[in-house]
């Protein structure tokens, strides 16, 4: 199976606004780690949430595939009722996920 | 949503940002593009960069879209409007085309059913993708343009 990635357009309006370099990120809806591998390596913390287990397996298969299974914190969790301390990330992104 | 900017919004250190990718309240394209194409890591077909300037777009129309879906994604819209009660400035707005791509009608019709609850493909749409398509070049694509909306939002 082919390994999703951003597109290319994607991309480059990712690129344009945002240096992922050391911070703290919490990706909430991350699906299949489409979003997540090409950024995650840069970040000083990654955690990817999302509802559906099913979602989180195929991530953690993608992130095996490109050497970032202990680069990225799988978790299962609801984006309405989050399991983390008051200003811990410097960044939450919302990935086709806030609809 | 609200719960979810909300929630957001504590979890996030002073000066954090927000990022948010969402597609727009409006229908999908569906376009036949003719030019060179070449198949990137994930198996989608990307037009070589040198080509894009050339490529040659026939619009055929719009998917039909559920209306529920779509009044979810102006809500989104919505959502991020509010955040701006909560404590967020507004660092970007922006939109981005989202390109699917496919080879034949079965392929396309096959995807959505698959994959897209939120869209079809009528039969005068169809009609008109395999008749573009007979008279396009043998590696003519449907595609899918999608419109995403992306934006940054600063905590203050």
């Amino acid at each position: 199976m082919p390994l999703t990635q951003p597109s290319p357009n994607e991309l480059k309006a990712i690129q344009f606004l945002v240096r992922f370099k050391d911070l703290r990120v919490l990706e909430i809806g991350t699906g299949d780690g489409r979003l997540t591998w090409p950024f995650a390596r840069e970040a000083a913390q990654w955690v990817a949430l999302d509802p559906d287990q099913s979602e989180l397996a195929l991530a953690a298969e993608v992130l095996r595939r490109v050497s970032q299974q202990n680069t990225v914190r799988l978790t299962l969790g609801d984006a309405r009722a989050l399991g983390f301390p008051d200003r811990y990330f410097d960044l939450v992104w919302f990935t086709w996920s806030l609809c | 949503m609200a719960l979810a900017v909300a929630e957001a919004h504590r979890v996030l250190a002073n000066t954090g940002w927000l990022l948010d990718l969402h597609p727009n309240d409006e229908p999908a394209a569906l376009e036949v593009w003719e030019a060179h194409f070449t198949m990137g890591d994930d198996g989608q077909a990307s037009v070589a960069p040198e080509h894009l300037q050339a490529v040659q777009r026939h619009p055929l129309g719009e998917l039909e879209g559920d209306p529920e879906i779509l009044r979810d994604f102006a809500f989104t819209n919505d959502a991020l409007a509010e955040a701006l009660e909560l404590g967020f400035e507004v660092v970007h707005s922006g939109v981005f085309d989202y390109y699917y791509s496919f080879d034949s009608v079965d392929e396309l019709n096959a995807y959505l059913e698959d994959n897209w609850e939120q869209a079809s493909a009528n039969d005068a749409l169809l009609e008109r993708a395999v008749e573009t398509l007979a008279r396009a070049a043998p590696t003519a694509k449907l595609m899918i343009v999608q419109k995403v909306v992306i934006t940054l939002l600063k905590k203050f």
